[in-house]
Formats: C-alpha cells, structure tokens, sequence
C-alpha cells in the first residue's frame, strides 16, 4: 500500500468513528432515499412493460345498430379496411358474439337464460396498425349511420395506469426530497471532519500537499456513506421483491410483475446516483469549508 | 530567488497593507524584514507563498512569475518554500517524528525516504533524542525546533519564517537564531519576519524595513533601527 493510500484510508477511519451518529444518519437517509428511487424507477418499468403489452393487444371495437342495412354495413367495412391506422378487421355477428357469451358463461345458466341472441349488438373488432394511434380511428367512425358505439378499452386501462404512475410520481418526489436531504447531511458530515482536521490541513497546503490529496479522504468518507446506503437500499428493494410481488404476482395472473431480476439489474444505478451524489456534497463542502 | 516588483496588496478595498514594495532577494540570502506590528510583515509573507494575491505589481519566486502559476501548481511552488511560524503549528496528536515525517508523507515521498530523512533533520537541529515526544512535553524552543526541522526537511530553497522567536525568551533565540543561521550556510535562502530588535542588531543581515505597507529601508548588514 502506498503512502497516499495508507494516509487516505487511515483518516477515512478516523472520519467515520469520530462522526459515528452523524455517519449512521446520513446511510440511513440513502437507504431511504435511493429505496423510494428505486422502487419508482421500478414502477415506471412495470408501468411501460404492462402499457405495451395491453395497448399491443387493444382493438376498436365498432358495435352496430340492430337495424343496420347489410349495403351500409358492406361501406363501413370497406371504409375501415381502407383506413390507414387499420391493420385488419373482423366482423362478429349478433349469432357469433351470442355463441361467444355462452362459452363464456357456459357455468351460469341464469345469466345464459335471461339472454336473447338480439340483445347483443354486431361489431367490428378492428386491430390497429399503432394502437397509440386509438383516438384517430375512434373518433373518425364514431356517429356514422349504423354505428351504435365505439368502445373505448383504453378508458379503463388509463385509469389504472394513472394510479400506477401516481403512485411512481409520489414516490420519485419523496425520494428527490430525500436525496436532498441526505446531500445535505453528507455535506454537514463532512464539514464537521474538516473543522475537526483544519490545523492538519492548514499544515498540508503549506508543506505542498496537493489539493486532490487533501480532498480524498473527506471523498472516501462521502463516498462509503453513499455506496453503503445505496447497498442497503438495494437490499430493502430485493426483501421487497422477493416477498410482497411475489404475492401480488401469484394473484393477478395477467400480470407479469417486475421482480428480483429487475431489482438486480436496478442495483448498480442505485450504487451511481448514491455515490455521485456523496462526491459532489463532499467536494461541495470541502471547497467551503478548507477552501481546497 | 525572490522579487518584489511594484507590489501593492489592499485588504477590502482601502486598508493598505503593502504599498508599492520593490525587493530582490538573491539566492542564499539570510534577509529580515522588521517593522512594527501591522506594517504589513505577514503580508510579505504569505504573499510569497500564494497564499494571497497581490493587488498590483509581479511577484517571482523560485524563478516563477506567481501571477500566472496556475492554481494546481501552487503545491509544487510550496514543496520549495519551508515556513516556520511563530505558533509553531505542531499536531498536538503526533509525536516529535510524526509531525516531520508527515510533511513528507502527505507529499507522497515514499517511506525509505521519510524514514532515513527525519532522523537526520532531528540530529540537525538538536532534537533527536526527543523523537517520541508529544508538542506538549516540549519547551517553546524545542517546539520552534520541531517546527524548523519540519519545514527543512525536505530541503526547500527558501525558508520563510514569520516571527520564529516571538514567544521565545532571548537565549532560546540565540539557539534559534543559530539553526537558522546554519540552515543558511546550506545554500537556502531565509527571510524573516520579525520585531526583535536584538536579534537583528546581533546578526548584522541585510535588513529590509516596512512602515505601514511600505518600504522605507532597505540595507545590507543592517540593525534593527536608526538611531543604532
């Protein structure tokens, strides 16, 4: 070990005991933090991973009026075929979609019973060549003679999408405040170290010790309060993971929810932003502090 | 080794703390700068250091023009320079031989170095039979010797000294005084700050003096007033 490595670990050792609360305070605050960050990004990706997904597979659906001529019917298949948003279009007929709800409901007489074959519109089942591009269609084929309706899938899954993203945007706002929080507390930190070793560095800079020399172990301090903290988050997100989507997973079947793999994955990015971000507080608090 | 040219350095605009002060000094010169408290000594000093800049006028020390010594370079221009200060500056947590050696260790000399070093400048200045000792088990001029043998342990060019005997009592000035003394028949250039009379007046060195910022005399084998 060379002497600036021996010098540097030494008063990184002497940092941490001598600011042993302060020190446990602020990797308390990254974990925190970059856990909050971490399960947002998480979030995010099981929101785009289910968006994709569902939107691939969303058609519009066109039903028609009962009384719908079969000429009419004949123009508005020829017009959605025709579009260009269309990829391809099928028709369900009031018998078709009648034999569809009684396979689907074939272990609920009731329901079955109380069901004629004219109670079910006729539709067109129309998959999009980019399901983003929804509402053009929708709103270019709603109201036409003969259409009664065109449903729209989308409605119902924005709306769960909109908790999903809330509850990501909620999480990504506390973790922002929290990452403030623990800069300043690693800044804080440091500037106790560095008062506590001014004479000592007041000596360096005048023997010629060079600047990046003095500012390393106050960095080595920020440093290991950062990657601990963003260690242990990544353990909080991998016990999370492994316990409570594991649960949700097994429940919601369509679901495909992000999981261990993806939290390992996440861990390295956790372990950049926590150590960047205690570099730059400790590098912040060093210029002020010693003026290096 | 050290020029002054027309140098004026003011602190918050108007309280004039050196005023258009021209000096060469050359090398292996033993030169004290004497004037009363606040007449801009410690200026002098840490002016030469880069440690401040001057308002006006170049400074060149060690053959380096100081203004335009970019900042990442001021170390190598301190690895020159030894300082030597009236408050000695010792860690009070290091022994006799840490604090040398720590001089050395933090500019990355390597440990065979540090280790034939220390001894060496401890015998030069008298010391080495307290190698082990705490800055607080040392008298006031074995601090100051401790203090001299870390700023000369790396075999600077120059030795600044900022009042070396200011709470010293006067015979151990005289010892002090002597190891400069020695230290400058090495070939190292020393200028000291200073308002010790009978010091000045005993050496007979070239005496530069300031009278609130400026230069008012400057003399070869000089005392400390005019009236002497």
């Amino acid at each position: 070990m060379g002497p600036r490595l021996r010098y540097a670990l030494g008063e990184l050792l002497l940092g941490l005991r001598r600011n042993l609360l302060m020190t446990v305070a602020t990797i308390v605050t990254v974990t925190v933090s970059l856990a909050l960050l971490g399960a947002g990004l998480l979030i995010q990706q099981q929101v785009d991973d289910a968006r994709e997904r569902f939107f691939a597979e969303v058609e519009v659906l066109i039903f028609l009026d009962d009384d719908i001529g079969s000429e009419q019917r004949a123009a508005l298949e020829d017009d959605l075929v025709d579009h260009h948003l269309v990829s391809h279009v099928d028709y369900e007929s009031q018998e078709e979609a009648f034999a569809q709800f009684q396979e689907l409901f074939a272990d609920n007489p009731t329901l079955l019973d109380s069901v004629n074959p004219d109670v079910l519109p006729a539709s067109f089942r129309v998959e999009l060549a980019d399901p983003e591009q929804y509402a053009e269609v929708a709103s270019a084929f709603e109201g036409r003679p003969g259409v009664e309706e065109v449903s729209d899938q989308r409605e119902a899954l924005d709306r769960f999408f909109a908790i999903l993203n809330g509850i990501r945007n909620g999480a990504v706002a506390i973790a922002a405040i929290q990452l403030a929080a623990a800069g300043a507390l690693i800044f804080n930190t440091i500037r106790v170290t560095a008062f506590a070793r001014r004479e000592q560095t007041g000596i360096m800079k005048l023997v010629g010790a060079t600047n990046w020399y003095i500012r390393l172990p106050f960095m080595l301090e920020g440093l290991v309060a950062g990657v601990v903290g963003a260690l242990l988050a990544g353990g909080l997100l991998l016990l999370g993971a492994a316990t409570i989507l594991d649960r949700v997973d097994s429940q919601i079947a369509f679901l495909q929810v992000v999981g261990v793999e993806e939290v390992l994955r996440l861990i390295p990015l956790l372990v950049v932003v926590g150590a960047v971000l205690a570099v730059v507080s400790a590098l912040l608090s060093v210029r002020r502090f010693l003026d290096v | 080794m050290i020029s002054l040219d027309h140098v004026t350095k003011t602190y918050k605009g108007d309280i004039v703390a050196l005023d258009d002060v021209s000096v060469e000094i050359g090398k292996g010169e033993f030169v004290f700068v004497v004037g009363s408290s606040g007449s801009g000594k410690s200026t002098f000093i840490r002016l030469l250091l880069k440690d401040l800049e001057p308002d006006r006028g170049e400074i060149v020390v060690a053959g380096k023009p100081l203004a335009r010594l970019k900042r990442w370079r001021v170390p190598a221009l301190r690895r020159q320079i030894g300082c030597v200060f009236q408050d000695f500056k010792l860690l009070g947590s290091k022994t006799v031989y840490e604090n040398v050696a720590f001089a050395l260790e933090v500019i990355g000399r390597p440990r065979s170095t540090v280790q034939r070093t220390v001894p060496e400048v401890l015998e030069l200045v008298g010391l080495a039979h307290k190698a082990d000792a705490y800055p607080h088990e040392l008298s006031g001029g074995e601090a100051q010797r401790v203090s001299i043998a870390r700023a000369f342990v790396n075999r600077p060019r120059i030795m600044l000294c900022d009042e070396p005997t200011g709470n010293l009592d006067p015979t151990t000035s005289v010892g002090i005084m002597r190891l400069l003394d020695r230290i400058n028949k090495t070939g190292t250039t020393v200028v000291m700050a200073t308002h010790d009379q009978h010091i000045v007046d005993a050496m007979r060195r070239r005496v530069v003096e300031l009278e609130d910022g400026a230069l008012v005399r400057d003399q070869r084998r000089g005392v400390y007033g005019y009236g002497a």
